[in-house]
């Protein structure tokens, strides 16, 4: 088997992997806001603010469209990166489409993680907002999972701007013969 | 462009098909066509050798430089 094909068979599995993760993700954010007593360890963070037995059900579902924001950027990305997967998967691998579907994963990526630690703040609003005065919460955490996001959607930035030049050469040395 | 590609003199004067040339130089029909046309960006050394080798030919038989071509056209 060469390595076109390797990368073939690898690439329709990311690709199919891709798939399953955002048919997944919404899914899982659902289940953390309908069995919120389970799984309400997700909102750690809040602290002692949370209150899951006063959180009434239009607040949960605010909370599970806020929460809903990055995750759906990340989707979006998702999509952008089975795009790429699929390119490789016919072995195309220098064309400009290339460098333009990373260019995207990497910025939904990026705004995404961008957009966490604000989603996660306006979600410790909406579930402390029933609590007694003094007892409600505005929780701004930003933590090392997010710095690493950030980083590598800054990675895939930069591979995707070498990409993008990479593409001007193979063109160039297209048009020799 | 101010180079000038004289390959279509060259098959003439050697009375060689394009076709023929592109399976001596291992190039496609359509890759001969357009240095024929000079709609290429440039030519590999290693093409102009078998080029010129199939031909029994120098590089200047088939490459001139004419000031009189609008350069980039």
């Amino acid at each position: 088997m060469t390595n076109t094909h390797k990368i073939q068979r690898v690439s329709a599995l990311m690709s199919a992997l891709c798939v399953l993760i955002v048919i997944l993700l919404p899914l899982l954010l659902l289940w953390i806001w309908v069995d919120f007593e389970r799984t309400n360890g997700t909102l750690e963070y809040i602290g002692n603010a949370l209150r899951p037995e006063t959180i009434a059900l239009p607040y949960r579902i605010l909370g599970f469209i806020i929460s809903m924001v990055p995750v759906a950027l990340l989707m979006w990305g998702l999509l952008h990166l089975r795009a790429l997967f699929e390119l490789f998967r016919k072995a195309v691998f220098f064309s400009e489409a290339n460098a333009r579907l990373l260019h995207k994963f990497a910025m939904m990526l990026f705004f995404s993680t961008l957009a966490s630690p604000i989603a996660r703040a306006l979600v410790s609003v909406a579930v402390t907002i029933n609590n007694p005065p003094g007892q409600r919460a505005v929780v701004v955490n930003i933590g090392s999972g997010d710095l690493n996001s950030l980083f590598v959607a800054t990675v895939f930035l930069a591979v995707a701007w070498v990409m993008r030049e990479a593409h001007a050469l193979a063109q160039e040395n297209a048009e020799f013969v | 462009m101010s180079i000038v590609v004289n390959l279509d003199k060259m098959l003439v004067e050697k009375k060689m098909s394009s076709k023929e040339l592109a399976q001596h130089v291992g190039i496609t029909e359509q890759n001969i066509s357009l240095l024929k046309t000079g709609r290429v960006r440039g030519i590999r050394f290693t093409t102009l050798e078998k080029i010129c080798e199939t031909l029994k030919c120098q590089p200047g038989d088939i490459l001139a430089y004419n000031a009189n071509e609008i350069p980039g056209g």
